[in-house]
């Protein structure tokens, strides 16, 4: 079944089963001896960014290399299946945030644009008080720490917020076109060497490393800043919106330019396992994986073994409102 | 179990001792257990990370290859801030604690993880030093 992924502002449907789908899967439990399922998220992508590739390197299994997209791409699949089987409705498509239209109002104006209303995603502090999930309706159960530097730990605690204590102001829509507009000049390209933070590629542009940093998706993290900061920033439900965002400028991309390249290719080196195109992506869980004949509880969808070839024509599985 | 060999070999990379590391089967269930404990989990990253670490930029220029070595030790209220900090191409330093940033320099980088983690510094001595040296 196709579904179709909204503006989370058009659509309050969209809106609130959102929210009650990731309150739903914060009491949903896949097995007994591991933590409830939107935590499982959080974990995993504390370990993918904690997993370095090649060892030694900046780039990790999921950031500043090529798997960024198609990574978090699978990411949002797996929850947008998982929020389908809590609220029951298969047709249920998850919501973007776009965060580039919020941009082009003042900065001070930002922080009270309507994604930040009581009854969307409600608003900032260091306990957020505001919106359904605020503190008593939102716990955050586990944090990835700054000293010692990005351990994991668990916490009880209320969400937190912090608008503009880093960046001033949120991507805007000439950041999009500009990025998008690369690809009309000599510039059609995925991304390039040296694979990492430092390429002058679409991904890296849309991942928020270059031009300038933080841009893009970066910059996104740092405006809403508190739980959205460290390796555990999927705590903030905001988070899969902005995502959902960034996978709908790539996909705008893919199909204004009849779906350029991914790459690197099969044939790159081995520093780059884990990146290429048909690289496995890094995985959730590997015993699960092992699973794959008597089914994966968590990923029934690709079963564990998901190459970045895999995510490049979604088609069959979802389709944006516009782009 | 998961084997690694932490020695890098090319990119954007950083040079730690060769080590050996093993990764659970189930990180879910190993990280849901450890966390049910009350106790801490680590990736593989924050692992090998109790010495500085060392972050290397390679680039081409007018045909020369160059090669940037850059490693900080940070002090906080004199206990050393060990982790994954890493310079790119525009000098813009980062770190694992706050992956999505990018500071103008060192000061910045620790100044701000300390204002998105305050409580993970209130134990702390206030009446020793912060100080960061940077080895280029």
């Amino acid at each position: 079944m196709v579904v179709t992924r909204r503006n989370i502002l058009s659509d309050s449907n969209v809106r609130d089963k959102y929210i009650e789908g990731v309150k739903l899967l914060k009491q949903d439990f896949l097995r007994p001896d591991w933590t409830n399922t939107y935590d499982v998220f959080v974990i995993w992508h504390y370990h993918a960014m904690m997993e370095p590739t090649p060892p030694g390197s900046d780039r990790n299994a999921a950031h500043q290399g090529p798997s960024f997209l198609p990574w978090h791409r699978w990411f949002l699949i797996l929850l947008e299946h998982h929020l389908q089987r809590v609220l029951e409705d298969p047709n249920f498509g998850l919501p973007y945030w776009d965060w580039a239209a919020d941009g082009e109002l003042p900065p001070d104006q930002q922080e009270r644009a309507p994604i930040w209303a009581d009854d969307c995603m409600g608003g900032s502090g260091s306990r957020v008080t505001t919106g359904p999930f605020r503190e008593g309706q939102w716990q955050v159960n586990i944090e990835s720490r700054g000293f010692p530097n990005s351990i994991l730990v668990p916490t009880n605690r209320p969400l937190r917020r912090a608008f503009r204590r880093s960046a001033n102001s949120l991507p805007t829509k000439e950041d999009v076109r500009r990025a998008i507009g690369r690809g009309e000049s000599d510039n059609l390209i995925y991304d390039t060497r040296p694979w990492n933070r430092n390429s002058e590629s679409f991904r890296n542009e849309l991942e928020g490393w270059w031009p300038d940093a933080p841009g893009m998706h970066n910059l996104v993290h740092v405006w809403v800043g508190g739980d959205m900061g460290p390796a555990s920033s999927p705590n903030d439900p905001v988070f899969f919106l902005n995502h959902c965002n960034v996978d709908r400028v790539w996909e705008n991309w893919k199909q204004r330019y009849g779906n350029p390249p991914y790459l690197p290719g099969n044939n790159a080196g081995t520093d780059l396992r884990g990146h290429r195109l048909n690289d496995r992506l890094f995985p959730a869980t590997e015993a699960e994986t092992k699973k794959r004949r008597k089914g994966n509880l968590f990923d029934p969808i690709y079963r564990g073994r998901v190459r970045p070839i895999d995510l490049l024509d979604v088609s069959a599985r979802y389709v944006y409102d516009t782009f | 179990l998961v084997s690694h060999d932490h020695k890098a070999r090319s990119g954007n990379k950083s040079h730690v001792k060769k080590s050996r590391s093993r990764r659970p089967s189930d990180l879910i269930a190993y990280s849901s257990k450890r966390l049910k404990a009350g106790k801490p989990v680590t990736g593989v990253h924050t692992e090998h990370h109790n010495a500085p670490f060392q972050s290397v930029r390679e680039t081409d220029y007018k045909g020369h290859k160059i090669t940037i070595y850059t490693q900080y030790q940070i002090i906080v209220d004199g206990k050393p801030f060990t982790g994954h900090i890493s310079v790119d191409n525009k000098g813009k330093v980062s770190a694992h604690s706050l992956p999505n940033y990018a500071f103008v320099s060192a000061v910045d980088l620790v100044r701000n993880i300390i204002d998105e983690f305050p409580e993970d510094f209130t134990n702390m001595s206030h009446h020793s030093h912060t100080a960061t040296k940077r080895r280029q």
